[in-house]
């Protein structure tokens, strides 16, 4: 016999040997299974817990920094009030400019949500979005038709302005008409692609929704603050030309040392780094995969033993068929190989049913609870393959305890 | 040729302290001699036997066959050399009862080496046209009579044309209509040049022998 036929032969006899079985075997199966369907269903979690992190930093842009202010409203601190400062203000965006030409992409901007605006004769409710034009390139922003405003623009305080995706659809809004709103106007030079909006879920930022957005250059309005002269920001966008972990850390630094200096030391505003998340999301990660790798590790310990424990049973059992075997001319290795595969196709059924119930559970929690999940595809093999080994590993021992068996003795017992 | 050489087997039990199984025997077998055992209960029949035949090492002396010395051979290597040369035939016809006829006559095949998958078949099937059961390929043992399974043995201890056949008590669980069935195939595997080793206490049984050994129990 060579190789293959010794495999498939001893196959065959495990499987007809567990089928004699199968209510034995399939209990036996049960704590495999349990360790499989809890690794791909925490997998799942675990992968979609990342891939929407990872969404997120991508959604916020993986070189950029972000700067928020966080004196808003008419609110301020006593050390605001005695330092002067009144948070982000447009000389932080002028500071940033001067200190970093060339390395760095400085937006700025001002939000105002739900501003009532009409278009033609309908009338809608929008964010209004006032920034200079190097926020465009920092948000990576494109245009589906006509133009964004420019720098000119922007120097010449052109009441010009973009329509978002939603509104532009919604509304059927054109270039060169108006929109109207508050007591003030600005006339459509360009329709956005959709974009979505920023996934700024936990990191707290405040969110834009782009596509529901009208956005303009940073012009005064009536309502904003003013600041020494100056138009408060909502917060500063930039964008790093380097990618680096480390660099981002030390422009972060850097840019927070300078507005601190700006602001008299005053911590008025907040400073995200994207990138941060995700170095976070990597180490979550691979703390979570150390104790998943614990959980897994344990149940197939456990469901490993169970069926150790099943195949000493059945090494007692057939000990006649064993000293038979033995007499007609198996070797060590051949009885110790009719274990092994009888444990490993043990563990496989368990391995099936354990991916069975892991997909079904993940299913089930993907309909009924709203947690990100996806199906980790690595799951679907990682399971299996520490299946066989924990087969391979607990089927040796009850092998070698068959093969102490005395031939002639054992076919005594019959 | 199989000669064993003042083989002799002793159990140690704790308890009971030496158990002399055999005392020392000698014999020589020629090529397709029909060699019967014969002996009262506990004269080491089957002891002889399972030493002759590499189920057990003895406690003495050594056996060769075709002047191989097989008694010093290891687990694997022995397991081998009975798969090799030697095909058996036990007082109760030892199955793997979940398999079925045709599988249980294939099973030294499974440990055999160099033999074509095909061919064996095919021999496995004459074998069992052979000893009268042909149709029962595919039936499982537990369907079958003593008599029948007995048979199923017989034609699982020709399939890899062994040189000896060891026989224990062959006929002890038969009436006398099997009984003569295998001692008749026993004899003509004998004709055709097969040395048999035949253990009973039958004289019916000794009398298909060309010569008879009698064991007497150790005092």
């Amino acid at each position: 016999m060579d190789i293959r036929q010794i495999i498939q032969v001893d196959l065959h006899d495990a499987w007809l040997s567990l089928v004699r079985h199968w209510f034995r075997s399939l209990l036996s199966t049960i704590g495999i299974a349990i360790g499989v369907a809890s690794l791909v269903t925490m997998l799942s979690i675990s992968s979609g817990a990342k891939n929407k992190a990872l969404e997120r930093a991508k959604s916020l842009g993986i070189n950029t920094i972000r700067i928020e202010n966080l004196q808003k409203g008419n609110a301020i601190s006593d050390k605001s009030l005695i330092n002067k400062s009144y948070g982000l203000r447009q000389a932080d965006l002028k500071k940033l400019k001067d200190k970093y030409p060339g390395l760095l992409v400085v937006g700025g901007f001002i939000k105002n949500d739900a501003i009532n605006f009409r278009y033609r004769q309908e009338q809608g409710i929008s964010s209004l979005i006032r920034a200079n034009e190097n926020w465009i390139k920092v948000e990576g922003l494109e245009i589906q038709a006509g133009r964004y405003w420019n720098e000119l623009d922007q120097r010449q305080m052109q009441r010009v302005c973009v329509a978002g995706a939603g509104i532009a659809a919604k509304l059927g809004v054109m270039l060169e008409e108006y929109i109207k709103f508050n007591n003030s106007h600005c006339k459509v030079i360009g329709i956005q692609q959709a974009k979505g909006r920023l996934l700024t879920e936990g990191t707290g930022l405040s969110t834009i929704d782009f596509d529901n957005s009208i956005m303009m250059p940073l012009l005064p309005m009536e309502t904003d603050r003013i600041i020494g002269g100056e138009l408060a920001l909502d917060g500063i966008t930039i964008l790093s030309a380097s990618q680096q972990q480390q660099q981002l850390y030390e422009i972060e630094e850097q840019i927070e040392q300078t507005i601190l200096n700006n602001h008299g030391d005053v911590k008025d505003f907040q400073i995200i780094v994207p990138e941060r998340i995700i170095s976070q999301v990597r180490q979550e990660q691979r703390v979570f995969s150390i104790i998943m790798g614990g959980i897994a590790g344990l149940s197939l310990l456990v469901g490993g033993v169970g069926i150790m424990n099943i195949m000493l049973a059945n090494v007692a059992e057939q000990i006649r068929e064993i000293g038979l075997r033995i007499a007609l001319g198996a070797t060590a290795k051949r009885i110790v190989l009719l274990f092994v595969a009888t444990s490993v196709l043990l563990c496989v059924v368990g391995a099936i049913l354990g991916l069975i119930i892991g997909i079904l559970l993940t299913v089930i929690i993907m309909l009924f609870v709203d947690w990100p999940i996806s199906f980790s595809i690595s799951s679907i093999f990682v399971g299996p393959f520490f299946a066989i080994i924990a087969g391979v590993v607990f089927g040796i021992y009850p092998g070698i305890t068959a093969i102490s068996c005395d031939s002639a003795t054992s076919l005594k017992e019959y | 040729m199989l000669v064993a050489s003042n083989v002799s087997k002793v159990f140690s039990d704790p308890q009971s302290g030496d158990i002399h199984a055999l005392s020392p025997v000698s014999l020589k077998t020629e090529e397709g001699e029909f060699i019967g055992i014969a002996g009262e209960s506990g004269a080491g029949k089957s002891t002889l036997l399972n030493l002759l035949s590499g189920l057990d090492t003895p406690t003495t002396g050594q056996i060769s066959f075709d002047n191989q010395i097989y008694t010093k051979l290891d687990f694997s290597e022995m397991a081998q050399f009975r798969n090799h040369n030697f095909g058996f035939i036990f007082q109760t016809p030892h199955m793997i009862f979940h398999k079925t006829v045709l599988e249980n006559v294939l099973l030294p095949w499974q440990y055999s080496k160099g033999h074509d998958r095909k061919q064996i078949k095919e021999r496995a099937y004459q074998l069992l046209d052979y000893v009268g059961l042909k149709g029962f390929e595919s039936r499982k043992p537990i369907v079958l009579s003593g008599g029948e399974l007995q048979r199923v043995v017989f034609a699982r201890a020709l399939l890899l044309e062994p040189k000896i056949i060891f026989a224990d008590e062959p006929t002890g669980s038969l009436d006398s209509k099997n009984s003569q069935i295998i001692l008749d195939m026993l004899k003509q595997q004998s004709r055709n040049g097969i040395t048999v080793v035949m253990v009973s206490h039958d004289m019916e049984a000794l009398g298909y022998s060309d010569r008879n050994i009698a064991l007497k129990r150790h005092q």
